[in-house]
């Protein structure tokens, strides 16, 4: 293709059809040979607002991946109704959904070049050849693979594999992108690239996007909002960090973070929480007196010489930036992991005091968080 | 090393059996019938040799002899016999292979396609392949028995003979096309079974992925069809065009099973769909000819064989992706 045919396309690849996802009281039921109902997605609700980047997240078998099909439209639901925008959808097939998807591992067809992949969703539509090479090569362009379109895939790395699915994806140019867990076959270094790659196609063309992981850091890392699921249910929708300090139970409290947040038995008394060990701490709760658990994340304990939460430590870990603590409450056997700066150096064994900063009470039986 | 050793010994007496029969019944006669080829005034102690007194495996220990040259390949491009049993080979090479491999894909497609039944479906396609051939052919010679065949009788009363000369209307003579339709129809459905195995599983190993890719890019299912299916599953058309290639041009039981033993064509003329391998078994068995034009035919058909796959190989080479 000559160079003055691609110029002739404006220089910004832009898609103007953001549009909002609504997925409401979503249900998918798989029955098994035997006729066991599994209840892959639950009475499903959730306003995905249009252009943001939004990381659907998860445990494994939590159904992310169902929902994400189910958007996609190669599942049906059960029950409920999906929108993008005031559109309707939940009855359209697949292909008349206008949605892009990127498969876990890729898909590529092995058979043909890069430049037939990406310009197949075209053909497909009957968009002219010469226009259909010309999108296909600024979108090629736009994930910086411009260079590769002659080779197949098996002469691709997987990073590469990666940006020739979602150029394929977009250059129909869909109202939705969705990847499913876009960066789990890539090994470390490429996953801290490739998310930020994707956060940045997602900022150049707009599109509203949704992306399936099992990796918090990946989701929180990328994304302007993420949902939480777990076992068919959703748990909390919200920016990263917002999801991070103020989780809505216990479930999500101990899926976010690295290292996970110090589970805690306690007593739950006038107003203050009561540990194992005596130590009292007060948090302002207005419930009834009840055992509760208690949630400190590492980072918010601070060692501090009037600090309340007396402990051992047991091992040092040095991480570089920050040390972290694995310590036992005195007078329990409760452990606990604190990170605190790297300038302080402790010995096992020692006795040290923390503040805390935060703290999080969730119901014993149904993990709900108390505020 | 020792451990490789003892592997070595282990392999070697596992593998002494099988190797010992193929030299003695596949290594041999190929190279035996390689040297009659190109034997002529084939004798075995100063006098002809006619086929019942030949021992195979004696010529070389004693037996005087014996000159080297092209005779029998002479003999075999001169006769008129064997250029129609060649154009014969090539008529249902051509027809025949292209036929089975094209209802073989579409079949194995629509069954992949199915779930209800599918099992079901799969059986009554597969029967044919563990059933007994014999049987297989009696059941189609019956069919299309010269006198009593349910469809030879069928479509004699309408004025067509399929393989019989005289129809109930009229005699109307069986010609070259509706013998070879028959041969056909028997030779197409025949190999089907396997082919349709071959395809299925197949089309089982293609990641489903690819087709609900396509599905989401608003690929027609023709397009689903010549644009995925049919490259992903190209290595096993190969394979089946092949082997389809090879066994329809050594065809010979199939006509037998048609016409019945000792013939290859409908009362009157039976020479009508003789094949190259009929001509060399009739080179073996009837007119005296010695076992050299038959070794010689045989050598000429394998290098029609060889070329032709060595042709669609390079042809291949392009359009096929492994």
């Amino acid at each position: 293709m000559r160079k003055e045919e691609i110029n002739a396309v404006p220089e910004n690849v832009t898609f103007y059809n953001k549009v909002e996802v609504k997925l409401q009281n979503l249900t998918k039921e798989f029955v098994d040979k035997k006729g066991e109902v599994t209840v892959a997605v639950n009475d499903f609700s959730v306003t995905i607002p249009a252009g943001k980047l939004i990381g659907l997240l998860g445990p494994s078998g939590c159904g992310k991946s169902t929902t994400l099909y189910l958007i996609s439209g190669l599942y049906k639901p059960n029950a409920g109704s999906i929108y993008f925008g005031d559109d309707d959808v939940t009855n359209t097939p697949p292909e008349k959904r206008g949605i892009g998807l990127v498969f876990q591992n890729y898909a590529l067809y092995p058979h043909m070049t890069v430049r037939q992949n990406i310009v197949f969703p075209l053909e497909n539509i009957r968009v002219p050849q010469k226009e259909a090479q010309i999108r296909a090569q600024k979108m090629a362009e736009l994930v910086h693979i411009g260079d590769l379109m002659d080779r197949k895939p098996n002469q691709l790395s997987g990073g590469q594999q990666q940006r020739v699915a979602i150029a394929r994806a977009l250059v129909k140019e869909p109202r939705v992108l969705l990847l499913d867990e876009p960066l789990s076959n890539l090994d470390a270094r490429l996953r801290l690239q490739t998310r930020e790659e994707i956060r940045r196609i997602q900022k150049e063309t707009g599109i509203t996007t949704i992306f399936v992981t099992h990796d918090q850091e990946e989701a929180m890392s990328i994304s302007d909002e993420i949902i939480v699921m777990n076992e068919g249910i959703k748990q909390q929708i919200g920016h990263p960090q917002d999801v991070y300090e103020e989780p809505i139970n216990l479930f999500v409290a101990k899926f976010l973070g690295n290292p996970p947040v110090n589970i805690v038995p306690g007593l739950l008394t006038d107003g203050k929480v009561i540990l194992e060990n005596g130590i009292e701490i007060s948090t302002g709760i207005d419930k009834p007196n009840q055992p509760v658990d208690i949630g400190l994340r590492p980072e918010y304990l601070k060692l501090s010489a009037q600090g309340k939460i007396v402990a051992i430590v047991d091992f040092v870990e040095h991480i570089g930036r920050d040390t972290m603590l694995i310590c036992h409450l005195i007078d329990s056997d409760i452990k606990i992991r604190a990170i605190i700066a790297s300038d302080r150096r402790l010995q096992p064994g020692e006795q040290i005091k923390f503040d805390c900063a935060k703290l999080f009470v969730f119901n014993k039986t149904t993990g709900e968080r108390y505020k | 090393m020792v451990e490789f050793k003892k592997d070595g010994w282990r392999a070697a007496i596992a593998l002494t059996p099988m190797i010992l029969f193929l030299l003695v019944f596949t290594f041999w006669p190929i190279i035996n019938s390689v040297i009659w080829a190109f034997l002529d005034d084939f004798s075995y102690g100063g006098k002809a040799i006619s086929h019942g007194e030949l021992g195979g495996y004696r010529w070389i220990t004693g037996g005087t002899f014996i000159k080297v040259g092209i005779a029998n390949f002479k003999s075999v491009l001169t006769d008129q016999l064997f250029w129609v049993a060649l154009r014969n080979t090539a008529l249902i090479v051509i027809v025949s292979v292209p036929l089975t491999v094209i209802i073989g894909l579409g079949i194995a497609v629509g069954l992949n396609s199915i779930k209800k039944f599918q099992g079901f479906y799969q059986t009554v396609f597969f029967l044919p392949y563990v059933t007994n051939t014999i049987a297989l052919g009696m059941v189609f010679a019956t069919l299309f028995h010269q006198n009593y065949g349910l469809v030879n009788i069928v479509f004699n009363k309408i004025g067509f003979a399929w393989i019989n000369g005289t129809t109930f209307t009229g005699t109307t003579d069986v010609t070259l096309v509706t013998a070879l339709t028959v041969l056909t129809a028997y030779t197409v459905w025949n190999g089907l079974a396997f082919k349709i195995i071959v395809f299925l599983s197949g089309l089982q190993n293609i990641d489903k992925q690819y087709y609900q890719a396509a599905q989401i890019d608003s690929a027609s299912r023709w397009r689903i069809f010549s644009k995925i299916t049919v490259p992903l599953l190209s290595p096993m058309i190969l394979y089946i065009t092949i082997t389809s290639f090879i066994g329809a041009f050594k065809a010979y039981s199939s006509v037998i099973a048609i016409f019945g033993t000792g013939r290859y064509g409908p009362e009157g003329e039976p020479n009508m769909l003789i094949t190259v391998v009929g001509y060399i078994y009739d080179k073996m068995e009837y007119g005296g000819t010695p076992y050299g034009v038959a070794a010689a035919a045989s050598l000429i058909l394998f290098f029609i064989i060889l070329i032709i796959t060595v042709l669609q190989l390079q042809i291949s080479k392009k359009r096929v992706h492994y």
